[in-house]
């Protein structure tokens, strides 16, 4: 009858239980750097694929932030209580130090905003097959609308997250995203 | 096509991308010179003085009023091995200054309250970027970096304004 009224499992070790990386991740926190290798063999793509998108497909800046981000996950590993999986912890992490990278280069992107909108969507010509062109629209954006238009539309965050991570008003996170879309849509070939 | 199509392919595109090297290397080198210190735990060496220097500056600014434009421009600066936090707060400082200059352009120094709050915001830049080189892994740091900086340039916007 104990076990029946006992306090049921924090979240931390639910998440602990259903993560199947936990066993690597209590080893690397211990300082096993083979385990944090197996981490990043495991999590790397979905990590870079992130920062690609966000970086607008510029190969090196996306390494970059990747190496950025699994020495971060490394350095912050004791701190780490299984309130979530792993996986999602660090791509969370990683696209918080993209997006700070962003807020950093900020002043470009406000010159940018100053331009016409025809200077800003300049993909390379268009392949004819879609996905390709699609990649390439979206890398064109202007650094600050892609980034919205890719924790929206493809990551699939809230506007609230969005604005909350990017220092923005919900409402500049939707007309960011209105405008990435048109511009995105005017990079494929479709008429406004 | 509509929204629908539009955003069905956008999801598509949410897909893993392997780098086009293996980063492993270079992270396991960047680990290994600093993986016994990055993950002591360690007590907080900057002062919550700091804080508070941070809280004063930028509330004689919100007294003072004024808010301008941002006009920041990205500056190129070469890590040379340094930690990662510390390369940002470079390039945070290298462009703020930049922007520093041209909005103090010839306007005369700042007095009475402005003075006061340009010390302060001074000071409070200076420790934060003390306590960032002695602990890189203090990110958040970076942020109030970036707000001193700002209000930093606020404040040279406002006293340019002013005259």
């Amino acid at each position: 009858m104990l076990a029946m009224t006992a306090l049921p499992p924090t979240p931390a070790t639910d998440a602990a239980a259903d993560d199947p990386d936990a066993p690597l991740v209590r080893r690397a926190a211990a300082g096993d750097m083979r385990a944090f290798e197996a981490l990043y063999r495991a999590h790397a793509g979905r990590v870079h694929g992130a920062m690609r998108r966000l970086c607008g497909g510029v190969e090196a800046r996306a390494q970059e932030l990747t190496q950025d981000a699994f020495v971060r996950a490394w350095q912050k590993l004791d701190g780490f209580r299984f309130e979530s999986r792993f996986g999602t912890w660090l791509y969370r992490l990683a696209v918080n130090l993209a997006l700070m990278d962003l807020r950093a280069r900020r002043g470009a992107e406000d010159q940018e905003s100053a331009l016409d909108d025809t200077v800003l969507a300049q993909p390379a010509p268009r392949t004819g097959e879609h996905r390709i062109d699609l990649e390439r629209g979206v890398a064109a954006l202007p650094p600050r609308a892609r980034a919205v238009l890719v924790l929206h539309d493809i990551e699939g965050w809230t506007h609230e997250e969005i604005g909350a991570e990017l220092g923005m008003a919900v409402g500049t996170s939707k007309a960011q995203l209105h405008r990435a879309r048109g511009l995105l849509r005017r990079a494929l070939g479709e008429p406004r | 096509m509509n929204d629908f199509e539009l955003l069905r392919d956008l999801r598509a595109l949410r897909r893993p991308a392997e780098p086009a090297v293996d980063l492993w290397p270079a992270i396991a080198a960047r680990l290994g010179a600093g993986a016994g210190a990055a993950r002591r735990p360690r007590r907080p060496m900057w002062p919550e003085a700091l804080a508070a220097g941070v809280a004063l500056g930028i509330g004689l600014l919100l007294a003072i009023g004024g808010r301008g434009a941002d006009p920041v421009a990205p500056v190129a600066v070469a890590d040379g091995g340094l930690p990662w936090s510390v390369r940002e707060a470079l390039l945070l400082g290298a462009a703020y200054d930049g922007a520093l200059r041209e909005a103090r352009g010839a306007a005369p120094a700042p007095r009475g309250e402005l003075a006061r709050a340009e010390r302060e915001l001074d000071a409070a830049q200076h420790a934060l970027e003390d306590a960032l080189a002695q602990q890189p892994d203090a990110v958040h740091l970076l942020d109030l970096l970036r707000r001193t900086h700002e209000q930093r340039l606020r404040l040279a916007q406002r006293q340019a304004a002013v005259g």
